[in-house]
């Protein structure tokens, strides 16, 4: 019997986000969508660990004890030591900047529970490239068949299941899993999952902030 | 028969103390019958953590084919319950 990887919300979310057949981040992902949604999954991991809590105007410590994951407690000390008051929304931008650094760790934590492999290939000759494909996959298809079952029920999601939907709607991952039709069908109940958290609310208005500047700039590139 | 069950939440329910609450309304759940319902009117704060207890009481009704009613909430706890949507899968009399 093949056992399956208890896998944390960023390890699911970089599952999910990563091509099956190239082991590489889908295309169709934003890059800083993907950041502030990597650096959102730190922060809902650490509130399931219940060592975070938030309101709409603060994020706040609730037991800086560390949890014994190395990129968790890494961003709990920073949220420990901070002196000021900041809010979820600052937090996801302050991580968004390390994202890069954060989905290294969290592959490599893949690659070390054998959920990935790492696949080296040479481009021109010279160059390496890494890819990450699954080893067996079987870890990604229980994330999707868990989150299909609860969009096509009316059951009342755990908090775990509840943040992952908000990750994967607001960096619009949620498409690549449903057909066309299957999201418009799904949209309103995808919409009442992510709403129930108040982190989940923060990411998608902060993508959405980050988008906004990002438009706001096209003029001056040209 | 005890069709209705109740208990009272004041003052503010968040991080440090949502783990007593979540603990002693799951005891209480047990005896529960048709609804189970909460009290908010004393209830001055609630944060993520705290409606999380909320929710995951609602859910262990809910597998019982039974309901959570949460009453009388303030107009900021009911604010709060509705931005984020508690009000489409649980019950709220106000």
């Amino acid at each position: 019997m093949t056992s399956i990887n208890k896998l944390s919300l960023a390890e699911e979310l970089l599952l999910i986000t990563l091509d099956d057949e190239s082991g590489r981040l889908l295309d169709s992902i934003k890059p800083f969508a993907f950041e502030i949604a990597i650096a959102a999954s730190l922060i809902m991991e650490l509130s399931l660990k219940g060592k975070l809590d938030s309101d709409a105007e603060k994020l706040f410590v609730v037991s800086a004890d560390p949890t014994g994951n190395t990129i968790l407690d890494e961003a709990l000390t920073e949220i420990t030591t901070e002196k000021n008051s900041l809010s979820t929304s600052d937090w996801l931008n302050r991580f968004a900047r390390k994202g890069d650094d954060f989905s290294d760790q969290i592959i490599e934590s893949l690659v070390t529970k054998g959920v990935l492999q790492l696949v080296e290939k040479r481009l021109l000759w010279v160059l390496k490239t890494r890819a990450y494909p699954a080893t067996s996959g079987i870890e990604e298809r229980e994330v999707r068949a868990r989150i299909m079952h609860l969009l096509n029920s009316d059951e009342i999601p755990n908090p775990n299941d509840a943040l992952l939907v908000g990750l994967l709607s607001a960096t619009g991952i949620m498409s690549r899993l449903l057909s066309v039709s299957e999201l418009a069908r799904l949209q309103s109940r995808i919409d009442q999952i992510a709403n129930l958290e108040e982190i989940s609310r923060s990411l998608s208005a902060a993508i959405q902030e980050a988008w906004e500047l990002i438009i706001s700039q096209v003029p001056l590139i040209h | 028969m005890n069709v209705n069950s109740n208990y009272k939440l004041t003052g503010r329910v968040d991080g440090t103390n949502a783990d007593h609450y979540d603990i002693e309304i799951s005891t209480l759940l047990k005896s529960a019958d048709q609804s189970f319902s909460i009290d908010l009117s004393g209830l001055t704060y609630i944060s993520s953590l705290g409606l999380r207890v909320l929710l995951k009481t609602a859910k262990a009704l809910k597998e019982q084919n039974k309901k959570l009613i949460l009453s009388k909430p303030n107009s900021e706890i009911l604010d709060l319950l509705l931005m984020s949507g508690f009000d489409k899968i649980i019950e709220i009399e106000k």
